[in-house]
């Protein structure tokens, strides 16, 4: 699968590269957790891995806000998105109404490679 | 364990409500051959389009194509042009008479739709029963608490609890 208008040239490194992923349901709300290889890619993700960026690359699917909360014993992220199912698990018409598949979506997020000029912008 | 802090616990209590919503239904027809996604899309749209001839405006309907990046639309696509998709169609309206008109409109597509299109059972929903879910919280002393262990086998308890609902 690719990635709908983003850059895949070698300035670009893929989530699914530093860190795996898992998502779920609360409401009309996802989850998606975030589990980084090791801690240098925690550390780097802690930088660049925002919320911002989160939100950005889920926008066609009609989100609201989205908040990060940090688990540094876990090296992990949970990613909390508002307005992601369609109307909420029982309500939603989605195949995915409960947004499982939300998670391995976003490995798929290409972020500025470290080192790039990009990274440092 | 060491130094674990707590707070007392609040005056109010969760509640996970769940409230009839209408009719839903949704089926599944596989769609084979040159630019299947273009000719699913175009499928559903037939459907929805047909039903709306009949007399029903649908409260809510949603065309997925899956093998297309339909699972997660908008954000990922394949690599190349599928030549086969499962197009679903999933419909909600207050009105049971409204979702079985898509019931029977779906199936036909196989027979009288564009060539191509399989999967005559999967196409020939069923309307079922909607539901939404409304979390909430209510004052705690609103709530009186009770324990009942009840020892009896789980198909007699699953037929109580079923009667009880369709009554």
């Amino acid at each position: 699968m690719k990635t709908v208008g983003s850059d895949h040239g070698p300035t670009t490194v893929r989530l699914g590269d530093l860190a795996h992923a898992r998502s779920g349901d609360k409401g009309n709300r996802a989850n998606v957790g975030v589990v980084a290889f090791d801690a240098a890619g925690y550390a780097w993700l802690a930088e660049h891995l925002t919320a911002e960026a989160v939100a950005d690359y889920f926008r066609p699917l009609g989100i609201g806000d989205v908040r990060r909360f940090e688990l540094p014993n876990l090296r992990a992220f949970n990613f909390v998105i508002e307005n992601a199912l369609g109307g909420g698990a029982s309500r939603s018409l989605r195949l995915d109404s409960q947004g499982k598949a939300l998670g391995v979506a976003l490995l798929e997020l290409r972020l500025p490679a470290p080192g790039s000029k990009r990274s440092e912008a | 364990v060491r130094s674990a802090r707590g707070v007392p616990p609040g005056d109010r209590l969760k509640v996970a409500a769940v409230y009839r919503d209408g009719w839903t239904a949704s089926g599944m027809l596989a769609v084979a051959g040159q630019r299947a996604e273009a000719k699913a899309r175009a499928a559903g749209n037939a459907v929805l389009e047909r039903v709306r001839r009949a007399g029903y405006e649908l409260a809510d309907a949603l065309i997925e194509v899956l093998g297309a990046g339909g699972v997660v639309p908008g954000l990922l696509l394949p690599e190349s042009a599928p030549y086969e998709v499962v197009l679903r169609v999933t419909v909600r309206d207050p009105r049971r008479a409204a979702v079985e008109r898509f019931c029977r409109e779906l199936a036909p597509l196989v027979t009288s739709g564009p060539a191509g299109i399989a999967g005559y059972a999967t196409g020939r929903p069923t309307p079922r029963p909607a539901f939404g879910y409304w979390p909430t919280l209510v004052s705690r002393d609103l709530v009186e608490s009770r324990v009942t262990v009840s020892l009896k086998p789980a198909r007699e308890w699953a037929e109580s609890v079923v009667g009880e609902v369709s009554r």
